[in-house]
């Protein structure tokens, strides 16, 4: 009797992961039930991370290693791509794009027009900047120069900007501060081309700010203390976002095995369907994750 | 299973998810893409799913729930990864 009640309860344990030949079940973790307690999970992660952006602000965050010189070395470069000239870096741009940062974090907003209505264009002329053009590019949540500049050449509009023979200088600002809740790093890219065109930055008047910036460059990024302080919200919704799919994946393929090797001929979806749509989905948040947004 | 009988409904299957990575690799960047994607690839799952066992002749609530269940699951994954 003893015996027999252990092998019920070895046998129970076992359809928890592989099918069950007499009720022509899957395995009981991917019954529908499961797949709603495993939903819960992310539910749950979702309102955790939201109370804690409320509770705590500046805990949860975005790290990066984005620099200015490397944002205008990789604009050039696809200029110069584009046959068209390069950028010359101009203080006075970088300056107004330092306090349209500062602004988006004192106002907890990100877009071209503040909500009081504030235009981007006030913060150039504020500097003293008197512009013939101007445009504008954001960026925020990128991990690296490259990828920013990447997704506004992706965008049509942004692309526009940056390839355009309309500007003579730009400025950027990297700039660190919590939005939204989170500690987030902001790219702003102003171009410009000022109304007396004799004015356009020189050479050694470029090498010379991007030498002051030199020592600035690794506080403009996240800091070390900022990145040692934050919880990263990208890997930490990817390690419990890939550890549920990667589960459910083994016991999908672990599924499709014994189902063939025991010959258990179930009544159920196509276990390769969801395989595919679940590797996609894994793909996908790997994407999200990988590119910040622009604007 | 026949694979061969259903061969068309698999190579679409296979072709939207591709075109909808294709696309999404460039769009992410946008958080209208991305929410876009969060809803069309369950509900297009869900869809298929339904079509797809009906003409299999198959279809029955277990199965139905099944694929509810999967592609909810997936949805939840994709909106709140796009909202983070």
């Amino acid at each position: 009797m003893k015996d027999l009640a252990h092998f019920k309860e070895k046998s129970l344990m076992k359809h928890h992961f592989v099918p069950n030949k007499d009720t022509k079940k899957r395995a009981r973790l991917l019954h529908h039930k499961f797949f709603y307690l495993y939903s819960s999970v992310f539910v749950v992660l979702f309102l955790l991370i939201n109370v804690s952006k409320s509770v705590k602000p500046g805990v949860l965050g975005y790290s990066s290693e984005i620099t200015v010189r490397q944002l205008l070395d990789d604009t050039n470069k696809e200029r110069d791509r584009s046959g068209k000239k390069p950028l010359a870096i101009n203080e006075k741009l970088s300056k107004a794009a330092k306090l349209k940062a500062d602004y988006m974090f004192a106002k907890n907003f990100w877009a071209h027009t503040a909500p009081d209505g504030t235009q981007p264009w006030e913060f150039v002329l504020q500097e003293g900047y008197d512009y013939a053009y101007a445009g504008e590019n954001l960026a925020r949540n990128f991990y690296y120069s490259q990828e920013v500049v990447d997704a506004w050449m992706n965008s049509p509009s942004h692309k526009e900007n940056l390839l355009s023979e309309n500007y003579d200088e730009v400025g950027f600002a990297v700039e660190n501060g919590v939005l939204d809740g989170y500690e987030t790093t902001l790219v702003v890219q102003f171009f410009g081309r000022p109304k007396n065109t004799a004015a356009i930055t020189t050479k050694s008047d470029q090498e010379r700010y991007l030498n002051s910036l030199n020592e600035k460059v690794s506080t403009m990024g996240v800091s070390t203390k900022t990145t040692s302080s934050v919880i990263d919200v990208p890997s930490l919704f990817r390690y419990v976002a890939f550890t549920i799919l990667g589960f459910v994946l083994a016991l999908f393929i672990l599924d499709i095995y014994y189902s063939r090797t025991r010959g258990v001929d179930k009544f159920t979806g196509h276990t390769s369907a969801h395989i595919m749509v679940l590797l996609v989905t894994m793909f996908s948040v790997y994407i999200i994750f990988k590119n910040g947004h622009i604007l | 299973m026949n694979y061969r009988k259903h061969i068309f409904e698999y190579i679409f299957i296979g072709v939207y998810f591709a075109f909808l990575i294709y696309f999404f690799q460039y769009l992410s960047f946008s958080p209208y893409s991305a929410y876009i994607f969060s809803a069309s690839l369950p509900a297009f799952y869900l869809l298929w799913s339904l079509l797809h066992h009906y003409f299999e002749e198959r279809l029955n609530l277990n199965i139905f729930l099944e694929y509810l269940s999967i592609s909810l699951f997936i949805f939840i994954i994709l909106t709140t990864a796009s909202n983070l």
